[in-house]
């Protein structure tokens, strides 16, 4: 009896304390002290000038500071294929989002070297070779058709020669031109979501619909004909506009581009480990000692006849 | 030179002829003992005595050699004696026995062994169990059935994958979770066989528990290496786990009760004593609580329940001296239903899933040197996701169903042939269908007057696999043995072949009385894959078939072991270094998981990875006597490499573990009570964690040039958002996991039977162990900062647990 006694006591004590704080307990964890690092953007393209932003990473802990941390106070230089490096100039007009800017002349082929040196950071530098104009003809509207989730798009498609003896890497962006009377004509995006039934269209990842990427590596050094879908407003509804035109633009965009744009769609949905979900994703640079991305593009554009 | 050497070799001549003459003769009667009618063949089974159940493992050796035998899966052994001999049957657990024999021919005899009585600590107990240096086998460890329920009990219950755990070379996942990773394997790559047929998912209650109910096991044996050729399958580990064939000589009954879980089981003979049956059943009891405490909480609108149950169920039949067939049946399921109700919505979400497990076996003995076993079998393993809501008002209603899984019918045949005491071949050939469902989605609405029905996602996929083996345990000497074996397997899926041929090697040497060295070799090849999002083991992992795209799994793996009896101690110690390649391994591709739909998760995969594993791992094993137990170290080292998956460089496996402690003592203090406690110790999880956070600016579809004007950095190049900077794949270490268990047992023997208390404590002091890291944000209003703290969930505190179990006599 005295035994059972006991028995049952104990059985009741460690029952009531394995209860208290069952599935969480409140414990902080130490991470190691991120050395912030610099994170170097510049996208270049032929004709325009070269814009470089310069900020810095933040230890996650104290993230909330990521959007001051703008860098201004930075030496930074660009150099062209061998050409002496030239040093882009702070843009002062805009001081809460500071840029550099230089001017060299760019031109499909030419290779570029960004650097840049800021007191208490590593040095950054990054290269890239603008890519040659891709090769595109017969671009139309094909007609009103439906998705896969059965939503009605628009219809294009276009033909497209590939560069030979390259590694290729090609966005398609639908453009809107507007040209009121009196204002200087202008572009803006003509569709607010792209997709394609060709299975290798945003391989990477196949939901991202915010925009449409795609290699050369099922049509290398040939031709191919690409069906594409666009959700352009004025073709699904039937809105005439008559001072807006619609324009294809294939942008061939360097591997860095390709890489950074696309690896962002699928790091964006996988900060973090979840245990019912995937791995997060890392992003992609090809910034020496740094983050960010140097890319490059060149781009052709074909007007789009909608009248039928 | 040469004549100066042959100087030195003795000359025939030179030789006395009295010496000669006793060369020959002695020489001759070796040769008569070896090959002459002399040696007879003696065979028969090894069984425990009281109920006649068949020791799997047990040893039959001749007193004063090393010559011997070891019993086979169903107990049987065979072996060529001199006419008088004294044989030495033993098996951990048991008393040895010593049979003087005389032998005017070949004969049967089958001894049936008592359980052992505990000797006091003075007496050294060697030579109970075969001697470790001995045996051929590396990297293989058995446990009884006895020493598993010595363990402590988490949740009242015994836990033979926890065990598992504890050894050297075993990892174990997550916090509470039964996921086995073996030497930097995955937790699809080990071949768990329950009664020598492969089960797909082993876990209960999300791998808190195995499937494996403990009343109902004879023995486990884990394999991490040295494989021999009978197995094939999967690249890691082999856990054979037998299951009782049931009491032959009494009928018997015993009942558990727990904190969330009962069982019961009853055994028996059958057919006066020719046969015997087994039924064993398990079912937790959580839902009774949860159900009502949820309705109640919720004014009736909410309930919430989940269980799960285990049944087992063996016949066995001795149709004639020769013949003996059995039955037997596993069935297992978990099912969790949550509903919610109110007066316009209801919804219904139930999650399943389950084994199913049939055998039929037939074991022939066509001679005394020849066992054969032909078996059929079937099992399933399914996964279920089951959705409804229904709106009362709106007539409105839709349905979600998500079902993967696997399905096999296979046919073995096996045949045994004990040559002679030098060589005793194994050989068989196996034929496996297989059924894949890997995900089916169907969604079904009727929402807003349309209605809508659609099934997408991977199914109905057949593959067949056929394997043939042959091995053979070669005896060189006394000093020197071989396992010697190729497996050879033929993959056919969808017009695609794939054939392997892959030899396993290992050798014994021995160095001393009590010590020896071991090599092994082993490649294998594993014709499925598990697609898991966590690989945490969780039921959402998906099987499939390797394919043209996601070919077979493949590994070689080499082992060195030192193996040494410790007298003074009564146990055996275990010296093991390895290394692992394995190769087609896959992955999700970055970004994907079970959640996204496709019409083809081969879409969704990466299936070029590569695994290289090495460590060192020790053993001390002390498997009888009063105070027993082990305790294992292991430094490793684990990597995957993938080439589209952390920009394809090397990282560091998931559950890549460089030190890991494994410690399981018991101690029976009287006949009445024995206490048992466990320590593990392992290095953090390596997990993908954010360390740094950067602005991330993305190029613009609209130039400067075309709007006409610059907006700013941002603005000007396109939307901007926040990165998060990964120290790599994996480069995060969790903190490291250490945890107690304590268990007691008090034993009582009563008038119809025996009671047994079993208290426990998990995690006795109270570790607060990481099992899931999360970034934790709070506002501070005085200072208007936002803070971020990494934090982590813990699963388990301290947990008291008990159960009770009575023995029918």
């Amino acid at each position: 009896m005295r035994n059972s006694t006991l028995t049952i006591i104990a059985v009741a004590f460690f029952s009531l304390t394995g209860c208290e704080d069952f599935f969480e307990r409140d414990v902080e964890v130490d991470i190691p002290e991120h050395e912030p690092k610099l994170v170097m953007y510049s996208y270049i393209y032929p004709g325009d000038s070269i814009q470089i932003i310069l900020s810095n990473s933040v230890g996650i802990e104290k993230s909330h500071d990521i959007w001051n941390s703008w860098i201004s106070d930075a030496q930074v230089t660009v150099q062209k294929g061998d050409e002496t490096s030239v040093l882009a100039s702070l843009n002062v007009k805009d001081e809460y989002q500071p840029y550099f800017v230089a001017y060299p002349e760019i031109n499909s082929g030419d290779r570029f070297r960004i650097s840049a040196s800021v007191n208490g950071y590593e040095s950054v530098v990054a290269e890239v070779m603008v890519p040659m104009e891709p090769v595109i003809e017969n671009a139309k509207f094909t007609g009103v058709r439906l998705d896969e989730e059965g939503e009605e798009q628009a219809g294009f498609n276009f033909k497209i020669t590939d560069e030979k003896d390259a590694d290729n890497f090609y966005e398609i962006i639908i453009l809107n031109r507007y040209s009121p009377e009196g204002e200087t004509p202008w572009f803006d995006l003509g569709a607010w979501n792209y997709s394609s039934f060709l299975p290798w269209m945003n391989e990477s990842n196949p939901n991202f619909s915010d925009r449409l990427f795609f290699t050369d590596n099922a049509f290398k050094d040939g031709e191919i004909t690409i069906d594409f879908l666009a959700g352009v407003w004025d073709l699904i509804y039937g809105y005439d506009q008559p001072d807006v035109e619609l324009f294809l633009a294939i942008r061939s965009v360097s591997e860095s581009y390709y890489e950074y744009v696309t690896t962002y769609s699928l790091h964006q949905g996988n900060q973090f480990p979840d245990l019912f979900t995937g791995e997060p994703v890392p992003m992609y640079t090809n910034v020496e000692n740094g983050f960010g991305v140097f890319g490059a593009f060149s781009e052709t554009r074909i007007k789009i006849d909608v009248s039928d | 030179m040469l004549s100066q050497k042959l100087t030195n070799i003795p000359d025939m001549s030179e030789i006395k002829k009295a010496d000669f003459k006793k060369f020959c003769t002695a020489t001759i009667l070796c040769a008569i003992t070896l090959f002459s009618g002399a040696q007879h063949r003696i065979s028969g089974y090894i069984e425990d005595k009281s109920t006649s159940e068949k020791l799997f493992g047990a040893t039959v050796v001749i007193e004063g050699t090393s010559q011997g035998a070891v019993s086979n899966f169903h107990g049987y052994y065979s072996l060529e004696v001199p006419s008088e001999v004294v044989l030495v049957y033993s098996f951990v657990g048991y008393e040895p026995i010593k049979k003087a024999i005389h032998l005017s021919g070949d004969s049967t005899l089958t001894i049936g062994l008592s359980s052992s009585v505990v000797l006091d600590e003075v007496v050294i107990e060697g030579n109970k169990d075969e001697r470790i240096e001995l045996t051929p086998q590396v990297s293989t460890v058995k446990i009884s059935g006895k020493q598993l329920m010595n363990l402590p009990a988490i949740g009242g219950e015994v836990d033979v994958l926890k065990a598992i755990q504890l050894m050297p070379g075993v990892q174990s996942g997550k916090e509470g979770l039964t996921g086995i990773y073996v030497r930097g394997g995955g937790p699809d790559q080990n071949l768990i066989l329950l009664d020598g047929v492969p089960l797909y998912n082993v876990s209960h209650l999300g791998g808190l528990f195995s499937v494996f109910n403990p009343d109902v096991i004879s023995d486990v044996t884990l394999m991490k290496g040295g494989f021999p050729a009978r197995y094939g399958g999967r690249l890691s580990s082999v856990i054979n786990i037998k299951v009782k064939d049931g009491n032959k000589v009494n009928n018997t009954t015993e009942g558990t009760v727990g904190l969330i879980s009962a069982r019961v089981m009853n055994q028996g003979p059958i057919a006066g004593g020719r046969g015997s049956y087994l039924i064993g059943a398990r079912r937790t009891y959580i839902d009774l609580l949860t159900r009502p405490l949820s309705k109640s909480a919720s004014d009736g609108k909410s309930s919430f329940g989940y269980h799960f149950h285990d049944i087992n169920a063996k016949l066995s039949y001795e149709v004639t001296d020769k013949d003996k067939i059995q039955l037997s049946i596993y069935q297992g399921d978990d099912r969790g239903l949550a509903k919610l109700k109110d007066t316009v919505d209801n919804s219904r979400s139930i999650f399943a899933w389950g084994n199913l497990l049939t055998t039929a076996r037939w074991n022939h003995l066509f001679s005394d040197k020849v066992f054969t076993s032909l078996m059929v079998n079937y099992s399933k393993y399914r996964f279920k996701l089951d959705y409804e809501y229904e709106n009362t008002r709106e007539q409105e209603n839709e349905s979600f169903e998500y079902k993967s899984g696997i399905e096999d019918i296979g046919v073995s045949y096996e045949v045994e042939y004990y040559m002679n005491n030098n060589h005793n071949f194994l050989g068989g050939i196996q034929f496996i269908n297989h059924f894949f469902t890997p995900g089916v989605n169907r969604i079904k609405t009727n929402l807003e007057g349309s209605e809508m029905e659609t099934t997408f996602g991977s199914f109905d996929i057949r593959s067949t696999e056929f394997s043939g083996y042959v091995e053979d345990q070669w005896s060189l000497g006394s000093l020197v043995k071989f396992n010697l074996g190729l497996h050879y397997n033929n993959y056919q899926i969808e017009g695609d072949y794939f054939h392997s041929v892959q030899p396993r090697a290992t050798a014994r040497i021995l160095t001393s009385d009590n010590s020896s060295l071991k090599f092994s070799y082993a490649s294998m090849q594993q014709n499925v894959h598990l697609l898991t999002s966590s690989g945490a083991g969780l039921p959402t992992d998906i099987w499939v078939p390797a394919t043209d795209i996601a070919k077979p799994q493949s590994s070689q793996q080499v082992t060195i072991a030192y193996t040494r009896t410790l007298d003074f101690v009564g146990a055996d110690l275990t010296i093991e270094a390895y290394k692992k390649e394995m190769s087609n391994l896959i992955a999700y591709a970055e970004g994907e998981n079970w959640e996204e739909s496709a019409a083809d998760w081969q879409d969704k995969v990466e299936s070029d990875g590569r695994g290289d594993s090495k460590g060192l791992e020790i053993l001390l094993h002390r498997k009888e006597g009063r105070f027993n137990g082990w305790l294992g170290y292991t430094i490793s080292k684990s990597d995957r490499q993938f080439s589209s998956v952390n920009f394809g460089r090397t990282f560091p496996y998931k559950y890549d573990r460089r030190h890991d402690v494994g410690l399981l003592a018991s101690y029976e203090i009287n006949d009445r009570t024995d206490i048992s406690m466990a320590w593990v110790y392992g290095t953090g999880n390596a997990i993908t964690l954010g360390e740094a956070r950067y602005v991330a600016v993305l190029p613009g579809q609209v130039t400067p040039q075309d709007i006409g004007f610059f907006w700013g950095p941002s603005m000007g190049f396109g939307p901007a958002g926040e990165a998060e900077h990964y120290n790599g794949r994996n480069g995060f270490r969790m903190r490291s996991y250490h945890r107690a268990d304590l268990g007691v047992r008090f034993k009582k023997q009563k008038k119809n039977g025996q009671r047994i208390w079993n208290i426990g404590i998990y995690n006795v002091y109270n570790r607060a162990n990481p099992f899931y890291y999360y970034f934790d944000e709070t506002y501070d209003f005085n200072t208007n900062e936002t803070k971020r703290k990494l934090k982590q969930v813990t699963l388990f505190p301290i947990i008291p647990t008990f159960s009770y179990t009575y023995k029918f006599n």
